[in-house]
């Protein structure tokens, strides 16, 4: 090869790696135009940072429930008598995940011991839980009593009392935990929350 | 008279600056088109006019709409009064509400028939694989443009649809729990994905304009297929004008008829196109026992839920939809036409009926009953797109009429 065609040669690889590089800078630079664009659809400020909720489970009477909001969601309370109490044994085997132990959305620190497990409440009788159906997002309607005599065969016959969600149709138990063969995965998610007085809770 | 304004000195005039009138004239009027083309083939101009009149109803409902989520002093939503205001205090806001409205269900309508005429026919085949993409897009962009607009109302429907909508965004493996925030603009839907609903909204149907003009470009490039799917000798094509433009018309008018009897005798059209439980301002804390979607939607819908696992019901919808984007290529027989393949016939029938009953289980709430019947349905939806890539060898040969090929 002539010393011509070498250096024509260089020149040309030469010219390619400038493209290249310039092309490469160019689309890192678009790339990045694109960060402050997906970050301004992400939660604002204000919407993050409106984070806690007080409430005070005492106003709920006992078999009752009452659906408070926090960060926007519905939160179930639950008052739970002596007899739901006893409704939340003996069924693990028809449930999903009886220890709530999938995901860490559905347990919490303070779930140290079986009987914390399947009550899934700091102080038993009170049930603090999401109340949004970990299906598709629906809210699920309370049926607390067993077996279908007082909801027809809406829910199976071995019912155990709880939760149906009329949507597409998930079950979930008195503690909140969804039962096999309802299309949610999960367990109603567990919300942060602590007993700042006796009866009142902080959520978040 | 087209003729002469066309001829005219300042028609000429333009024409030599911009080439506009050449292309109407090109597009408009000699536009070659088959001469055995049925009814079937007017549903694409009735779509272009209902676009036209969702983007100017729209327009209109904008001025008066206000998209914010914060609570009045009547105790419902600034969104909610303000639909409420166009109803009952914006002069003739109900007549361009109704249209609106109406508009939504009649646009379904007719692009569900365009889409079933194109598959019987075959239309989607070499040389139209493009055309039918292009459609198969339009379709995907009007369900965002109704799922967007539905939300704007701040009703009970509006509000729990898109909640559970954008909790399928939520099922996404990895990447999910970011996504639906990030649709969202919250934890839940809110005032921000109010705002947003009605940017998206607003956009859709520009999109729509600029995928429907893809669409005719594409047509003619291939030009109209026709009844038989056989290309036709050159003495059977005729002009588009006046032969096209007078049927597509005298369609439109049998069209509006229809149409005329929902927007002033039955707009809700028996809860099939305003739901009545949307009539109820959203309420974060309590979902509507039934939260089926719109008609239109529910074939859909019922495969989303025909699986008892929230990803399996995903996973499935989009390859009922991926599938739709695939059929130029699935089918592999040189003959176009249903007319002249009795076993696809069979096939295409047994689908069509699948969508329906699909949509008449997505349209109930759940029953152990309904819920295997639609299963049923998806089967034989999803056998369809099965079988189709072998049928044509058991095809009987059926002598086809004479064409050019
Ligand atoms: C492809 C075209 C379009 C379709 C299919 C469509 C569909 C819909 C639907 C289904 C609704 C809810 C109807 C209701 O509950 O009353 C709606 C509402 C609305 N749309 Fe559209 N739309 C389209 C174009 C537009 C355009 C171009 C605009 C304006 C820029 C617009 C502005 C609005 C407004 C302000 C509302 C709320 C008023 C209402 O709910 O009646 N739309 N749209
Ligand atoms: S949202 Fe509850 S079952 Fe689907």
């Amino acid at each position: 090869m002539s010393k011509q065609d070498d250096s024509n040669a260089c020149r040309s690889c030469r010219r390619e790696f400038l493209y290249a590089a310039a092309t490469g800078v160019g689309a890192v630079g678009a790339a990045a135009t694109a960060i402050p664009f997906v970050r301004a659809m992400q939660p604002a400020a204000d919407t993050l940072a409106a984070s806690t909720t007080e409430f005070d489970v005492a106003t709920v009477e006992p078999g009752m429930i009452k659906a408070i909001i926090w960060r926007g969601q519905p939160i179930f309370i639950v008052h739970r008598t002596p007899a739901m109490l006893k409704e939340i044994n003996g069924h693990d085997a028809m449930l999903k995940d009886p220890e709530s132990r999938a995901i860490p959305e559905v347990e919490s620190a303070w779930m140290t011991s079986d009987t914390l497990r399947s009550t899934r409440a700091i102080r038993p009788e009170y049930l603090v839980i999401s109340a949004v159906c970990t299906h598709l997002g629906c809210i699920p309607t309370f049926k607390p009593t067993p077996g279908r005599k007082d909801w027809g065969d809406a829910v199976p016959v071995d019912w155990p009392g709880g939760w149906l969600c009329a949507c597409h149709g998930s079950l979930y138990d008195l503690s909140g935990r969804v039962i096999k063969g309802s299309p949610a995965p999960f367990n109603l998610h567990m919300p942060p929350y602590k007993y700042i007085h006796d009866t009142t809770v902080l959520i978040g | 008279m087209i003729k002469e304004i066309l001829d005219s000195p300042i028609a000429t005039w333009v024409d030599e600056r911009t080439h506009a009138i050449r292309y109407v004239r090109y597009h408009l009027l000699d536009y070659p088109t088959p001469k055995n083309l049925n009814y079937w083939y007017a549903f694409g101009s009735i779509a272009i006019v209902i676009l036209a009149i969702q983007i100017l109803t729209g327009l209109f409902l904008a001025m008066s709409y206000k998209p914010s989520a914060l609570l009045t002093g009547g105790g419902f939503t600034e969104a909610f009064d303000s639909i409420e205001r166009i109803m009952r205090s914006v002069n003739y806001g109900w007549l361009i509400r109704y249209l609106h409205a109406v508009g939504a269900s009649a646009f379904f309508f007719v692009i569900y028939l365009h889409m079933a005429r194109s598959i019987y026919y075959g239309s989607y085949k070499k040389p139209r694989e493009f055309l039918w993409i292009m459609g198969v897009a339009i379709f995907f962009l009007m369900q965002a443009a109704v799922f967007f607009g539905y939300l704007l109302p701040w009703g009970q429907m509006s509000f729990w649809g898109a909640t559970v909508i954008t909790n399928i965004f939520g099922a996404t493996p990895i990447i999910g729990h970011w996504l639906q925030e990030f649709v969202r603009g919250g934890f839940s839907v809110g005032d921000p994905t109010l705002n947003r609903f009605y940017v998206f909204h607003f956009l859709a149907p520009l999109m729509l304009v600029v995928a429907v003009l893809w669409h005719i470009m594409a047509l003619h490039v291939t030009h109209s297929n026709n009844p038989t799917g056989v290309t036709l000798k050159k003495k059977h094509i005729i002009p588009f004008h006046p032969y096209y433009t007078v049927k597509d018309l005298f369609g439109i008018a049998l069209f509006f008829t229809l149409f005329f009897y929902f927007v002033f005798y039955n707009p809700t059209g028996y809860g099939f196109i305003l739901e009545p439980d949307n009539f109820n301002p959203a309420n974060p804390l309590k979902t509507p026992p039934d939260i089926s979607p719109l008609w239109y939607l529910t074939p859909w819908y019922e495969i989303l839920r025909l699986l008892p696992s929230k990803l399996g019901g995903i996973a499935i919808l989009n390859i009922a939809f991926i599938l739709l984007f695939l059929l130029p290529w699935l089918d592999r027989s040189p003959v176009r036409s249903a007319r002249y393949r009795p076993r696809f016939k069979m096939m295409v029938l047994l689908l069509f009926s699948s969508i329906l009953v699909l949509g008449y289980c997505g349209h109930h709430g759940v029953s152990p009953m309904l819920t295997w019947i639609g299963r049923g349905a998806g089967i034989i939806y999803f056998c369809f797109f099965l079988v189709l890539p072998f049928v044509h060898k058991f095809e009987p040969t059926v002598t086809l009429p004479d064409g050019e090929a």
